[in-house]
């Protein structure tokens, strides 16, 4: 199961700002971008667990909002994931999994981390899979643009 | 490939050397074949474990062969010889000198020397690079970097306390728009991981950033250069361990897993498309201070008798350097492991970040145990040393390595390898008439990639946690004035509020000055070092260096010519400034192949890193105008020459000359002006370097909010200079200084006889206006815009 935690709209102006000058400096010249983190989290859980975990131990209820199984992207988005490969050592995963144990009172989960971003262009996905390129580096990342 | 191990005693030379590449050991022939008879001799073939162990004990990160061999330099038909080069050059300084206040040099994780008052505490420093892994992955690779030097501190005696990071990176121009080959990172996105890695590492430690800079050339567009540094705190009772036989061997900290495999090994390869994956490794901050805070706990109660860092190579460096007087015998069963899928010898040879081995009479396991469980360390007894003289390594009871050490440690060939001089043609002619204004020319100069605002990085670094940065890396009133070192109390350590001792931290490096010589670069270095120290009122007569060198293959004998005078340089310097070297490492292979296949090295590059102590931190001095009114006086002697400078960058000079430097003038000069900084007649001070007077003047003003009407031609110059020289050359060893203008008689008099003059005045004006003897206008420049220039309007 996916967790996604995102910047509030009315907080995020800064942290989108940054993303679309990364793109620009890359060449991608976005329209809108914005991002959000996501933790893979391989458990037995009921899901009133994973929503628990999601507002109460992974995102800030001020500054964030939360979703559990995947973030929809809003109309006219591309989204892609980055995700750390399997092989590549993942300390926040391992964090997180430490985390949620004591806050849950279970088992330690596998927890694997990663980004989400979202992209606005006419471009189509061939430019969303360039933004993941220049997001990810292909000895340690794994990248997908998933949904429309 | 375990075919190939099984008959490794039979190979011919170019199926060892096929057997090499595959297993990524970065052997040569002449490793491999002693390899060979070393198992022809036993009469059995090595298994993967020993090879790996031979690997990386012999490698270029371990073992430094390039630097400790003997080399044979050529230089117009003259021939010298050198055993050891490192030995012959700066360490012969350093023993030359032979400081009662150097406490550990060379032997150990960092070099110490004493610190404070009452003679308690030792101030270890020691910097590294993380160049190879910061290609592949920037920001693991920075982390790491910062992870592996706060470790060497941990790691130095029974342990320090980091009080200072340090940071200094080489970046390709972030505008360039060279065609990159298959795999390579662009230099906007190698930086922008790099700044990232070193800001969450120190950050998260709870250890200050500071005393940094960067250095923007195209040359490092393939391989960027990344030095981390630390400087911690020892009590001097703590400085000297050493292994027991019958000590239990004892891992620290994190989990071992795939991570890291190959580091110190892939360090002796140049970098390419197929580098390896697995030589990436991934930091995990808390973990280390967790490490950090048990490991002093048990140091303060004396549990342990000797630690080091598991570094490169792993348990295989870690222990096998511990065991390297005695022996050992290690089950690697015993090791806490994050992926149970590891090979025996992976897990010996693997870089997993995080840990530390340390060794422990075992009556004090259970104390030890105690310590670490509270902060929720892991700990695990993997062997125990003893006195056999080998190293027997074990998984479940079947031997993985069984070497003995005088094979280890003492079998490397070494063979002599050659070096040329590499003559560079230099035009010392007159510079031709400057096309722009010097006006413009002073703004554009301060835009400079390698002049303007460092602010976008530095402000992202955590420099005031632990309290004790007095001297920061901006300063002024605002904050716009750039600090020439960092001045660092560090009564988080000593945790004595009435001490106020502290220490200078400062950098001396420029690349641009070797293209040309590279004695001249290494000279330079260490002056532009003393003269930072010098700045922030550092006792620069118990001055210390790091030397840091990066250089391409070693394998060209011009690169190891330029290694060669570099090293000579270095000596030359210690020796003329009293400042011993007390710690340093080198990296070679910086190269790699460009987009045409082309061999892509760096240019040779040596980083200076120094210390010295601020007798009170409350005295310290910084760079930003203070008073209008106040003389400002021009230290040193203008030298013709625009060899190396950023005006040479902007302007076709048709003039390459280097500035003379004599390092005895030098040391004179500023051991002359030491007793003004004492005697606190010395407001304000900044060493003229990158963009010359005009450049450290507007530094100095916009810093401090005032102006300044000053004439360059009233200072002391080399006869028939020109306007640009004197303005924009970058010649060394000179120093701008505001003196207090109610103890002006008082300075004159300290400094007679020195080549110390008067230069102007500050203003309370907002114009920088310099003049020429005649009174004539040179340029007048409203220091707002001067600022703006420099901090790209981020000020």
């Amino acid at each position: 199961m996916v967790i996604e935690i995102r910047t509030k709209p009315k907080y995020a102006a800064a942290e989108d700002a940054a993303l679309l000058a990364r793109m620009r400096a890359a060449g991608l010249p976005f329209k809108a971008a914005s991002s959000a983190r996501l933790y893979r989290v391989d458990a037995d859980w009921p899901s009133a667990a994973y929503k628990k975990a999601a507002a109460d131990l992974l995102a800030d209820p001020l500054t964030e909002s939360w979703s559990v199984g995947g973030g929809r992207a809003p109309a006219g988005y591309w989204r892609a994931e980055i995700w750390l490969k399997n092989s590549v050592t993942d300390v926040v995963g391992e964090s997180v999994s430490e985390a949620a144990a004591g806050f849950l009172g279970v088992k330690a989960p596998k927890v694997r981390f990663g980004h989400a971003f979202y992209f606005k262009s006419a471009a189509g996905p061939k430019a969303e899979k360039a933004a993941a390129k220049a997001l990810s580096n292909p000895l340690i990342h794994s990248f997908k643009v998933v949904k429309k | 490939m375990n075919d190939a191990i099984a008959n490794f005693n039979s190979l011919r030379p170019a199926q060892l050397a096929a057997l090499d590449k595959e297993a990524g050991w970065s052997l040569n022939t002449a490793e491999l074949a002693a390899a060979q008879r070393h198992f022809r001799k036993l009469g059995r073939p090595p298994t993967r474990g020993e090879l790996e162990t031979i690997a990386q004990t012999w490698s270029e990160h371990c073992k430094h062969k390039t630097f400790s061999g003997p080399v044979r330099f050529e230089r117009g038909g003259k021939v010298k010889r050198y055993k050891n080069l490192f030995k012959e050059t700066i360490v012969a300084a350093t023993k030359t000198l032979n400081r009662p206040w150097c406490l550990s040099v060379f032997k150990d994780n960092a070099g110490v020397v004493e610190f404070g008052r009452g003679k308690k505490w030792g101030l270890a420093f020691k910097a590294e690079t993380h160049n190879h892994p910061c290609a592949l992955e920037p920001y693991g690779g920075a982390e790491t970097g910062v992870g592996g030097v706060v470790r060497d501190i941990l790691g130095v005696g029974l342990g320090a306390k980091p009080v200072l990071n340090t940071d200094f990176f080489c970046f390709g121009r972030q505008d360039s728009r060279m065609k990159l080959p298959p795999g390579a990172l662009g230099a906007p996105r190698i930086m922008e991981g790099v700044v990232e890695g070193v800001r969450d590492y120190g950050n998260r430690m709870g250890i200050p950033t500071a005393a940094g800079g960067v250095v923007f050339d195209d040359g490092y567009m393939l391989n960027p250069l990344v030095f981390v540094g630390c400087a911690g705190l020892i009590p001097r009772d703590k400085i000297d361990k050493k292994v027991r036989p019958g000590d239990l061997i004892v891992s620290v900290g994190g989990r071992t897993g795939r991570d890291g495999i190959h580091g110190a090994t892939f360090s002796s390869a140049d970098i390419g498309e197929d580098s390896p994956s697995s030589a990436v490794q991934i930091g995990h901050a808390i973990n280390e201070k967790k490490i950090l805070d048990a490991l002093l706990r048990a140091r303060d109660k004396g549990l342990y008798s000797a630690v080091t860092d598991c570094g490169a190579g792993g348990f295989s460096s870690a222990i096998g350097e511990l065991a390297s007087d005695c022996g050992a015998v290690v089950d690697l069963d015993k090791a806490p492991l994050k992926d149970v899928s590891l090979e025996p010898w992976e897990i010996w040879v693997s870089e997993s970040q995080e840990r530390m081995v340390m060794s422990v009479p075992e009556k004090n396991l259970p104390a030890l145990k105690k310590i670490f469980a509270r902060e929720e360390c892991e700990l695990a007894v993997l062997g125990r040393f003893n006195n056999s003289g080998r190293l027997l390594v074990r998984f479940k009871g079947e031997a993985v390595v069984d070497l003995r050490n005088d094979f280890l440690h003492g079998g490397v060939p070494n063979f002599e390898k050659r070096a040329v001089h590499r003559p560079v043609p230099v035009g010392a002619r007159p510079p031709a008439k400057p096309s722009r204004p010097p006006g413009r020319l002073l703004r554009e100069i301060l835009a400079h990639p390698n002049v303007r605002s460092r602010a976008p990085i530095v402000r992202q670094y955590d420099h005031e946690v632990q309290g004790g940065t007095v001297v920061k890396p901006f300063t002024g009133p605002a904050g716009y004035g750039p600090s020439d070192g960092a001045v660092i109390w560090p009564q988080a350590a000593t945790r004595d509020l009435n001490d106020f001792a502290g220490f200078a931290a400062a950098h001396g490096i420029c690349p641009s000055v070797g293209r040309i010589d590279p004695c001249q670069m290494a000279l330079n270095a260490c002056d532009e070092a003393m003269r930072n120290l010098l700045c922030c009122g550092a006792d620069i007569t118990k001055a210390a260096f790091l030397d840091n060198f990066c250089a391409a293959s070693p394998a060209d004998p011009k690169v190891l010519g330029d290694l060669v005078l570099a090293a000579e340089g270095c000596k030359e310097a210690a020796l003329g400034f009293g400042a011993p070297f007390i710690s340093g490492k080198d990296s070679f292979y910086n190269q790699s192949s460009d987009a045409k296949g082309k061999p892509y090295p760096i240019p040779l590059t040596l980083l200076i890193s120094a210390v010295a102590p601020v007798d009170d931190v409350r005295a310290a001095v910084t760079t930003s105008f203070k008073r209008a009114g106040n003389p400002v006086y021009l230290a040193g002697v203008t030298w013709r020459g625009l060899g190396g400078s950023i005006y040479n960058e902007l302007e076709k000079s048709g003039n390459n000359a280097l500035g003379v430097i004599s390092i005895e003038e030098s040391a004179k000069l500023y051991r002359g002006l030491l007793p003004a900084f004492r005697a606190g007649l010395v407001m304000a001070a900044h060493d003229i370097s990158d963009g010359g007077f005009a450049a450290a003047a507007a530094e100095m003003a916009f810093g401090g909010s005032l102006g300044a009407d000053l004439c360059p031609e009233t200072g002391y110059a080399q006869d028939g200079i020109s306007q640009a020289e004197l303005l924009f050359g970058e010649s060394p060893s000179r120093i701008l200084l505001e003196v207090d203008r109610d103890n002006e008689l008082a300075f004159r008099s300290l400094v007679a006889g020195l080549p110390v003059e008067r230069v102007g005045f500050v203003s309370s004006g907002h114009d920088l206006t310099l003049l020429d003897s005649a009174g004539r206008e040179l340029l007048r420049e409203d220091i707002a815009v001067l600022l703006e220039s420099w901090s790209g309007g981020e000020a």
